[in-house]
């Protein structure tokens, strides 16, 4: 096997480690919005810490790797779909790390309500379906898939 | 072509998600024969559920596309072994394990592994459709 192919093979292992880590994120996150209460909240947002190293070290991979396969293959930075990718990417990871603090709080939420009767709240389901914090979420959902697309299609390639 | 390939790239990081998900949820209710361990597994199941149904879809784009593609080669046949008797299989198996978990404590143990495992598929299946060793 080329060293190229090696590249290959590991750019895109560490760019479904991202993805994919990404979605068992959202899996695990809406387990959690479906139950009420702030116990069960807690300690299914509490898993949602197993995945998210997951995507940290998928989108290192695939950055890393991706940076190595633009230096061997002739493909340039200033490309657009390769800068393109590098924008997405970071929107991808900003977007992400925000949308995880608002998940984060709602977690810190459960397990105060949980410690004090451990009733259903609104103020929880709330901050569990918070408009901002699932469009932050989703967005950065979006920006990995489109940098997929642009992966696959290559504009101006 | 593309459209294919994209669809199957994106159905096949659905599958790992759905098994990444199974295998977190897994671990955690290993030893747990509480009401979380049972909600957890219930998890398990959902999610086995879904890592099927992406598999089958997957397979079926792959299919699709080494048609359009007139793809040959060990590598393909290699992703082809992997896809159908690993993940196909494993994630069927996954799904039986946790359906019967419910009333045979003694497979609750063996849950985290086989999806652990089923999740290292999926990620060398990916490895070998990206580098094409031949």
């Amino acid at each position: 096997m080329t060293t190229t192919q090696w590249l290959l093979g590991f750019h895109l292992v560490g760019a479904f480690l991202f993805v994919a880590g990404a979605i068992a994120v959202g899996i695990l996150q809406s387990a959690a919005v479906r139950r009420g209460r702030p116990s069960e909240i807690a300690f299914l947002l509490g898993l949602v810490r197993a995945a998210v190293p997951v995507v940290g070290l998928g989108a290192l991979l695939a950055l890393g790797f991706g940076a190595s396969l633009v230096h061997r293959s002739g493909f340039r930075w200033d490309d657009a779909w390769v800068s393109a990718s590098l924008a997405l990417w970071i929107a991808s990871v900003v977007l992400g790390g925000i949308g995880g603090r608002s998940s984060r709080h709602a977690r810190y939420l459960a397990e105060r309500l949980a410690a004090d009767g451990d009733r259903p709240s609104r103020e929880l389901q709330q901050a569990l379906t918070s408009p901002v914090a699932q469009a932050l979420n989703y967005g950065s959902l979006l920006a990995a898939l489109a940098i997929l697309a642009l992966m696959i299609w290559r504009p101006g390639a | 072509m593309s459209t294919l390939l994209f669809l199957h790239v994106l159905v096949a990081m659905m599958l790992a998600g759905a098994l990444i998900a199974a295998a977190a949820a897994a671990a955690a209710a290993r030893g747990r024969a509480d009401e979380r361990g049972d909600l957890l597994r219930a998890l398990v199941r959902r999610a086995s559920v879904g890592a099927l149904v992406a598999t089958i879809a997957a397979i079926g784009l792959g299919e699709g596309l080494a048609a359009d593609e007139n793809a040959t080669g060990s590598w393909l046949d290699a992703s082809r072994g992997l896809a159908v008797f690993g993940l196909l299989l494993g994630s069927a198996f996954l799904m039986l394990v946790a359906v019967l978990a419910r009333s045979r404590p003694r497979l609750r143990g063996p849950l985290a592994a086989i999806a652990l495992a089923l999740v290292l598929i999926a990620l060398a299946t990916a490895f070998v459709m990206a580098a094409k060793p031949s």
